[in-house]
């Protein structure tokens, strides 16, 4: 250290990180620059190495420092070309939340209402007797998976390879239908084909960005820092916000408009009437590229474009703001600005949770439509994901009741004996009915129609609405209770509800692959060993799926013996893709252990990766395989997967959420994130510093309301709905909108666990629950 | 003893403001980056809870700043 202290060399390397990041050689005022080539060092890490973060669907890039065995540190990745090295401040955290004491190592089972320990052995056979006797007693539909959007996506592919293809159960479904089975059921609606066109790219070239029910500063803070730098660089600029909640998103926004919370449909139409009225939309891209549909007793019928103009007669601005309770002259500015371009909307559970979430999402997707605002720079539709694997990991692998990979569906006869064949399962293994959705499971389980049901790396005995009603059907005793294998890697509200639990393996214990949100598939590898006895989701799977196979409910080697690692079910998974809009057979393993995420389609080892999808010359399956088009010049958009490649706009009536505030209910309840914790915090709960820095839940009320309750911050507020209450600390503050209250939703003590509150009425189009509207009566209460 | 680096995005206008009431805030030390929409901090502190409140809340509550992330952190 010579001359300088350890203290100034530390803080050096601080700041030399920081220039490193901020894409400068070095700080640009300070006394002696450490040298130009410095990069931050945490001292302990002997090594590091390329990975992604474990939390939200930006899907970080991150460094991870290793000694001896041990992670002992994390640093944004530098290199990664999305994120170019930033991170937020949960990310920092994931090692110590790694090496929390109360990790799970060894199998327990529940013996005299208690969990104890057992071995492998004994645990595994007691969860493959009991699905290998409920499938032989009362048929495949007797059990159940739920997974999640934070397993790998060769886990879910697996389970889904197990369970449809080998049980012969569609019950298969996962906790993205709780975030964005809307968005799925948007894209698929009006393109044909789920997954955003765009990618973050789209960030660096957009005008306008309209922002809906998206806390994008707290939720996705490394993508919202993208639109800063954009902003920022360009006076020209601008935000719309369109969310019930004040969030911090509110500081840039240049048009700010808060609907009644459930009631924006009405301005999504208002803003295509005033474009059209206007003469602002795309005549030419219209023609070409679009259809304008409506549905009529069940059945789907084209209409229009003038027709379309009459139905949006019924949505002026001046109808709309009366009913959605927002200024007609700013729906008419915002319609303006998001025609001028070029538009990136993105969006998130403001829009998605909701029991008009699909409908919702075609009206952003007719927007976008109607004016042309697609397929070029910065002109895109986008939806944000908030778990890592969301995308790559379910939507993708079709690991939902109604979905097979990588764009097929169940309900297509083609489509199942395509995967049949790739999976060696007998034609007709594959149900031609959907599975059970997440809710109508769940339901089931209470009403005891599922006799057994594995649950992997989430958390439902927390996260489902209406949790009193769940949690009684997951652990309630009675005389059938089906039976319940949890695994992870924490004690959680749901593993104290099961009969047996598997430790977990987390991140960065296992290798495989996230699929974050602008369709950018990463290789994550394996640094550290898993504690105790936990094995990963993968393991636990191919173990089951073995015994099974023992027991004679899946047929011999169906998978015992073909897969051995992650690695070998991607082979298949890449197979799977061929010749689908999704095709990424040019991932091989080695390229992706090299590079940092690559977006699909990618045909060949060469191709570096589709930005823009359906756009000539940047989307490879213009150019090769079923979907390809010598006649387009490059720049031209064919919507391949769309109805005879065209994409659908919709004409969706408007529709009040399930239960508005009533008389005897009169706030609505929205519940949300804060920036310090993640879904259920089963992780971010672990890292004391987190916990500390939001110790207790707690629920906003506009001081217009608190008056009138007779409530100051600090007091303690009880909220009681139809279905349950909780009591949290009240927060006065007018970031809600006034008869609205919000209340995060991490915290699982008894007294603050949300989802007792909320509803548990679902989109009929994507069965995804309206987490985001409820009625509640709001009182003072006792501490 | 704690020492975070962290990048702050500011409101070009508001930037010269910005950074004195960030000099102000104890154990905090901005520096220049390349350009005027953000800075960098040097975050000194006791404790990680210290730390993590002073970027979390202190330097976001400054006005003129619209977010701040950690780059490099440094915990003893
Ligand atoms: S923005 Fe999301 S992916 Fe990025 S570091 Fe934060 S939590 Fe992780």
């Amino acid at each position: 250290m010579n001359d300088i202290t350890r203290r100034e060399f530390i803080k050096w390397s601080a700041m030399a990180a920081v220039a490193t990041m901020a894409g400068c050689s070095a700080p640009q005022q300070a006394a002696p620059a450490p040298q130009a080539t410095a990069r931050p060092t945490v001292e302990a890490a002997k090594e590091w190495h390329k990975s992604v973060c474990r939390f939200c669907g930006t899907g970080c890039g991150v460094q991870l420092g290793i000694a001896d065995g041990k992670l002992v540190a994390l640093r944004g990745d530098p290199d990664h070309p999305t994120t170019k090295g930033l991170v937020c401040a949960k990310a920092l955290f994931l090692p110590k939340i790694v090496y929390s004491p109360d990790r799970l190592t060894k199998p327990q089972i529940r013996k005299a209402g208690k969990l104890v320990d057992a071995t492998w052995d004994e645990a595994m056979n007691l969860v493959a007797d009991k699905f290998a006797d409920a499938i032989k007693t009362a048929g495949p539909d007797s059990v159940a998976y739920y997974g999640s959007g934070q397993a790998l996506a060769e886990e879910s592919y697996l389970a889904n390879r197990l369970f449809k293809g080998g049980i012969g159960t569609n019950n298969l479904d996962g906790n993205p239908r709780l975030c964005m089975a809307s968005a799925v059921g948007g894209y698929t609606t009006t393109y044909g084909k789920d997954e955003p066109m765009g990618s973050y790219d789209d960030i660096d070239h957009a005008r306008t960005f309209f922002l809906i029910g998206s806390n994008t500063a707290e939720a996705h803070p490394v993508l919202f820092d993208r639109i800063l730098d954009r902003k920022s660089k360009n006076a020209n600029v601008q935000i719309i916000l369109v969310d019930p909640r004040k969030t911090p998103v509110r500081r840039v926004t240049d048009i700010y408009l808060d609907p009644i919370p459930g009631f924006d449909l009405d301005i999504f139409h208002a803003m295509a009437q005033v474009i059209i009225a206007e003469k602002l939309h795309a005549p030419d891209f219209i023609t070409k590229h679009l259809v304008f549909r409506k549905v009529v007793d069940n059945q789907n019928v084209d209409v229009t474009f003038d027709e379309y103009v009459k139905f949006l007669e019924a949505f002026t601005p001046e109808k709309a703001a009366e009913k959605c309770g927002v200024p007609a002259t700013k729906i008419r500015q915002a319609a303006r600005m998001f025609a001028q371009g070029p538009t990136m909307s993105l969006w998130c559970m403001g829009l998605n949770q909701r029991t008009v979430g699909v409908w919702a999402n075609n009206l952003i997707h007719n927007l976008h439509l109607i004016t042309g605002q697609f397929g070029k720079p910065g002109a895109t539709p986008f939806s944000l994901t908030g778990q890592p694997n969301a995308c790559g990991g379910v939507r993708d692998t079709g690991a939902l009741a109604h979905l097979l990979p990588y764009g097929r569906v169940i309900a297509n006869a083609d489509h199942r004996a395509q995967m049949e064949k790739l999976w060696g399962a007998p034609a007709g293994k594959i149900k031609a009915q959907d599975g059970l959705n997440t809710i109508d499971m769940f339901k089931a389980l209470g009403e005891d129609k599922l006799k057994a049901m594995i649950i992997i790396t989430t958390n439902p005995g927390q996260s489902l609405p209406n949790a009193n009603k769940y949690r009684d059907a997951m652990g309630k005793e009675r005389a059938n209770k089906p039976f319940i294998v949890s695994v992870d890697a924490y004690p959680t509200r749901t593993t104290e509800l099961a009969d047996v639990v598997l430790p977990a393996a987390m991140w960065s214990e296992k290798e495989g692959v996230f699929g974050m949100s602008e369709r950018r598939y990463q290789l994550m590898p394996k640094l550290i060993s898993a504690p105790g006895e936990a094995r990963s989701d993968f393991d636990i799977l191919l173990d089951f799926a073995a015994r099974l196979e023992e027991r004679g409910v899946v047929a011999k080697g169906y998978i015992a013996g073909k897969f051995k690692t992650t690695a070998d079910v991607w082979e298949e998974m890449k197979e799977a893709s061929r010749n689908t809009a999704y095709d990424f057979t040019g991932m091989s393993r080695e390229r992706m252990k090299k590079e940092r995420g690559i977006r699909w389609p990618v045909l060949d080892e060469t191709h570096p990766g589709t930005n823009r999808r359906f756009v000539k010359g940047d989307d490879p399956l213009l150019d090769k395989g079923p979907f390809a088009d010598a006649n387009l010049k490059p720049g031209d958009i064919k919507i391949y997967t769309g109805a005879n490649n065209k994409a659908i706009v919709w004409l969706r009536p408007s529709k009040d959420p399930a239960e508005p505030a009533d008389k005897d209910f009169p706030f609505v309840l929205s519940t949300g994130r804060v920036l310090e914790h993640w879904h259920t915090a089963t992780m971010t709960m672990k890292a004391p510093e987190l916990r500390r820095a939001q110790p207790e839940a707690y629920c906003e009320v506009h001081p217009l309301d608190a008056e009138k309750l007779g409530i100051k911050t600090g007091d303690m507020v009880k909220l009681t709905s139809r279905r349950g209450d909780v009591t949290v600390r009240a927060r006065v503050v007018d970031t809600p909108r006034p008869g609205m209250v919000f209340v995060p939703m991490h915290w699982y003590e008894d007294n603050a666990l949300i989802n007792k509150v909320t509803i548990d009425a679902y989109d009929p189009a994507s069965r995804q629950p309206e987490f985001k509207v409820c009625a509640v009566k709001v009182e003072k209460g006792k501490a | 003893m704690v020492i975070i680096g962290a990048m702050v995005r500011v409101n070009a206008e508001q930037h010269q403001a910005a950074w004195q009431v960030l000099a102000d805030l104890p154990g905090v030390t901005p520096f220049a980056l390349d350009d005027a929409t953000r800075l960098g901090l040097v975050i000194e502190s006791p404790s990680l809870d210290d730390a993590y409140r002073l970027l979390n809340h202190d330097v976001h509550d400054v006005p003129g700043v619209l977010s701040a992330y950690p780059a490099y952190a440094h915990f003893e």
